[in-house]
């Protein structure tokens, strides 16, 4: 019995609707002093998180940054409003258009709440200029920044809606940020043009400590009446806290020059035998290994390194001190687990040529090619035979409502995982959950079945079995993944699902299918269904766009609700092994506002002293309306094919002589 | 350990009234500790008598230190390489390359008069030197630093070189980037020849200043 590494995944799925009211403050994840705008002033990947707590108002905001000049934040705000609340879903913009110069000042436009023209939309224009430790910002606002109730500002009945944008008659509004360098506090103060219950115009100042590196608390206060605290959390994976490679230093590389070849040459074994000793210094396990005429053929894998270029770069490194002179080429295969998924293909004359160099990357990136991998391999050294394996893991997972609550309403599930491993294409796996914390409004099972809004009907407070499936993955061609799985998928579905992805390792997009027939199942219970069936059938492209590694997964097709729609998923991966997305979608049956939803994945190297490739999963949004909705739990292929995409290793080359 | 350094530079730059050499010796020298380091002992009889060429190779920023041997030629540039694979590449006296400290400085291109490379004796270096200091970064094209040297030769003395004596010219290097940022390197050159005895030097906006010992210099 082996038990995987114990981690926790934390997710927070956040259930929105249309906001409505009466009140707006916070501005969506975009550069705030208190709650007016400041200057977008940060840089590319600067990732933020914040929790807003006041008395009327809670928020929960990301504010990712793809580049110098464009913030982008996605807010899910709760309004409480008499004796209910309401919640929405901003997507915001601060759109950097002039830099500060040294008598000049910044020039930053934003729109908050794009595509909606409810109570938390608003646009501004602000210049800014930066003296020594303060930043000072005076502008215009509309909408939110305007009036104290900002609400239908427009007449555009889309699901787009953008005739209110810049309308209506503007406000000023000033704010000074300094950070006081003593303690790391931040101290700021502002002046809004909008009124409220208490004066015609708004102050406000706020004073934030560092509590942690990277996470800072501030509690602000206006002559409103409206006191709060804000949680943020500050990172830039570009910039880790710890440096990740200072383990251990890679093997010297020897160039194949000069008199090599006059001395006795080592044989297979022998090769394979040194290989794989030097490599276990590195965490790096030979899996299979053949050496035939001028090739080396190597299946490489780590546990710990989540750059497969410098896997490759150690492993090169090492055939370059030991394997014998006529050997030409190195093949190092990458293995995902169920698949054999790229040859990369290394010219030794090339990394011969590079090593040391100062574009050494470079001319390793010239010397190197990709290939599928064979269907069928001959056997080879190291290649042993899989031993059947029962493991299992336990997973803690926080969900928040928006929908239904009053308050931050949270639920806290704790998941029991189990997985029976047949061979590395098989396994059978469940997981049995149970809330031990439910503030959710538990609702009667409903009349008739529905795709997802009836979440909150199944039952509570009891252990119940949230899925389980068997899987299988198999390769038809050398480029064609294909997956069959059957089951319970999902705490509402059960059923069976095929996928197929098409993907070629010389370029990087990927298309793929996924069909899928599931009954609902029953509210209580384990095993029974309700008398409700669906199927789906859609269509994926993945692409790696840039490179700056970004990516994007468009999905189109019939979903659970029968209705024909299509999801954008957009998103960074990091060299690191960060992960950071944001998604969106449409369906024929929907005419509200675009919903927006957000995830970012942290390798648990950075989370946990273990380390390791695993990741802690934080998203926010994704699935709650009827509309738009898979099935999710069938194991969707590209989950476990995108560490293999070109894109990314190319992205991780720098790393190949480290 | 980068903050140290670029801060120590930059107040000393600018305070024109100070002991500047003095004190930015000792702030190069003796950096304050963020990490702590534990440096091995070495045996120079061991060493001299195998006749091998050996640096003592200290990482203050990262908090390693290693003692490396000198493995290979490359280019004209020797390799050392200590047991764990940690190591630097020296081009003369200027660290070339740095593996398993850190961040790792893949390369340094420089002027083909540097007398760093050449080892020159103090009087004959040339007032500024321009190097180039290529680190990784994402995708297959290194981030590039370029930096301007300015040098000031200090005094003669005797220092204590990992248990030997040597009479050695202290220089002072102070470099600019051409994004504003600042680093100090200071070198003790044999007093008689040029050739680097012990040098601590700039290497990546991460890992800072490296310091680097000859225990027994290459020999070709």
């Amino acid at each position: 019995m082996t038990r995987p590494t114990f981690g926790m995944a934390l997710t927070a799925l956040l259930s929105t609707s249309v906001a409505t009211g009466v009140m707006a403050e916070g501005i969506g994840g975009l550069s705030q002093a208190v709650d007016t705008p400041r200057a977008a002033s940060g840089i590319a990947d600067d990732l933020t998180i914040h929790l807003d707590f006041r008395e009327d108002y809670r928020a929960l905001s990301f504010g990712l940054q793809p580049s110098d000049w464009l913030e982008i934040g996605i807010s899910f705000p709760t309004y409480d409003e008499g004796g209910g609340s309401s919640s929405g879903n901003e997507l915001s913009f601060g759109l950097r258009l002039w830099e500060e110069r040294s008598y000049l000042p910044g020039l930053t436009v934003g729109v908050v709440g794009f595509g909606s023209d409810d109570r938390g939309s608003g646009e501004y224009v602000l210049a800014s200029k930066t003296m020594g430790s303060v930043q000072a910002s005076v502008g215009l606002g509309w909408g939110r920044y305007a009036q104290d109730i900002a609400v239908d500002r427009g007449d555009d009945e889309s699901i787009v809606r953008t005739d209110h944008l810049f309308v209506g008659d503007p406000e000023p509004l000033a704010n000074i940020v300094w950070d006081t360098g003593y303690k790391s506090l931040i101290a700021a103060a502002e002046y809004s043009g909008v009124g409220g219950a208490e004066a015609d115009d708004t102050f406000g100042a706020s004073l934030s400590y560092e509590v942690l590196e990277g996470l800072r608390v501030a509690g602000f206060v206006t002559n409103q009446g409206s006191v709060g605290v804000r949680l943020v959390f500050a990172a830039n994976p570009t910039r880790p806290f710890v440096q990740t490679d200072i383990n251990r230093g890679p093997h010297p590389y020897v160039e194949n020059r000069g008199l090599r070849a006059g001395q006795p040459q080592p044989g297979e074994q022998q090769v394979f035998a040194l290989l794989k000793e030097r490599l276990e210094e590195d965490d790096i396990q030979i899996r299979r290994f053949a050496m035939r005429g001028d090739t080396i053929d190597v299946t490489a894998a780590s546990n710990m390194d989540p750059v497969f270029a410098r896997v490759v770069g150690r492993v090169a490194r090492v055939l370059s001190a030991i394997a014998p002179a006529n050997i030409t080429t190195f093949r190092v295969t990458q293995n995902t687990g169920a698949f054999d998924s790229n040859v990369v293909v290394l010219d030794r004359a090339g990394l011969d040529d590079a090593v040391g160099a100062p574009d050494a990357a470079a001319l390793a990136w010239d010397a190197t090619s990709f290939e599928a991998s064979p269907l069928n391999r001959p056997a080879a050294l190291g290649e042993s035979t899989f031993q059947p394996r029962f493991s299992y893991g336990f997973t803690p997972v926080l969900k928040a409502d928006f929908i239904t609550s009053d308050t931050l309403e949270l639920t806290g599930t704790f998941n029991a995982n189990a997985r029976y491993t047949f061979s590395p294409q098989t396994f059978v796996s469940g997981s049995v959950g149970y809330r031990f914390l439910n503030q959710w409004t538990q609702e009667d099972p409903p009349a008739e079945p529905q795709p997802r809004s009836d979440f909150t009907s199944y039952a509570p407070d009891i252990a119940y079995l949230q899925s389980l499936s068997v899987r299988h993955r198999f390769r038809v061609a050398p480029e064609i993944y294909s997956r069959v799985s059957a089951g319970l998928f999902e705490r509402a579905y059960g059923g069976v699902s095929g996928e197929m992805i098409w993907r070629d390792p010389e370029q990087n997009f990927a298309l793929g299918l996924e069909a899928t027939y599931v009954q609902k199942r029953a509210y209580e219970g384990w095993f029974g269904f309700e008398d409700a069936d669906a199927s789906t059938l859609i269509g994926s492209l993945y692409a790696n766009v840039g490179r700056n590694g970004d990516y994007l997964v468009l999905d189109a097709g019939q979903h659970l609700a029968g209705d024909f729609a299509v999801g954008l998923t957009v998103g960074r991966n990091y060299r690191n092994g960060w992960r950071i997305s944001a998604s969106t979608g449409w369906s024929e049956e929907r005419d509200s506002a675009l919903k927006f939803g957000a995830e970012i994945a942290i390798p648990l190297s950075w989370t946990s002293p273990d380390a390791g490739k695993g990741t802690t999963n934080l998203s926010v949004g994704g699935q709650s309306g009827d509309f738009g909705s898979r099935v999710s739990g069938t194991g969707l292929l590209y989950d476990e094919l995108r560490t293999s995409d070109k894109r990314r290793i190319e992205d991780g080359f720098g790393e190949f002589w480290n | 350990m980068i903050k140290v350094v670029f801060s120590a530079g930059l107040i000393l730059a600018l305070s024109g009234c100070l002991d500047t050499f003095g004190q930015m010796r000792d702030a190069i020298m003796n950096p304050d500790p963020e990490v702590e380091m534990v440096i091995p002992g070495v045996n120079r009889a061991a060493i001299e008598q195998a006749d091998l060429a050996a640096v003592l190779m200290l990482s203050p920023g990262t908090g390693i230190a290693a003692v490396g041997i000198a493995i290979q030629m490359r280019d004209g540039r020797i390799i050392y390489n200590a047991n764990d694979n940690r190591g630097v590449t020296l081009d003369g006296g200027l660290i070339y390359a740095t593996l398993g400290f850190g961040t790792n400085l893949q390369a340094v291109t420089t002027q083909s008069n540097d007398p760093l490379v050449t080892e020159a004796k103090a009087g004959d270096w040339p007032a500024e030197v321009t190097r180039t200091y290529h680190v990784s970064q994402r995708g297959t094209v290194f981030a590039q630093f370029t930096a301007v040297c300015r040098n000031q030769v200090g005094r003669q003395l005797v220092i204590d070189v990992v248990d030997a004596n040597r009479r050695v010219v202290e220089v002072l290097e102070t470099c600019a980037t051409q994004e504003g940022d600042t680093f100090n390197n200071i070198h003790y050159l044999d007093a008689a020849t040029g050739r680097v005895w012990r040098t601590n030097q700039w290497t990546g906006p991460v890992q800072g200043n490296m310091q680097v010992d000859v225990i027994d210099q290459f020999a070709p």
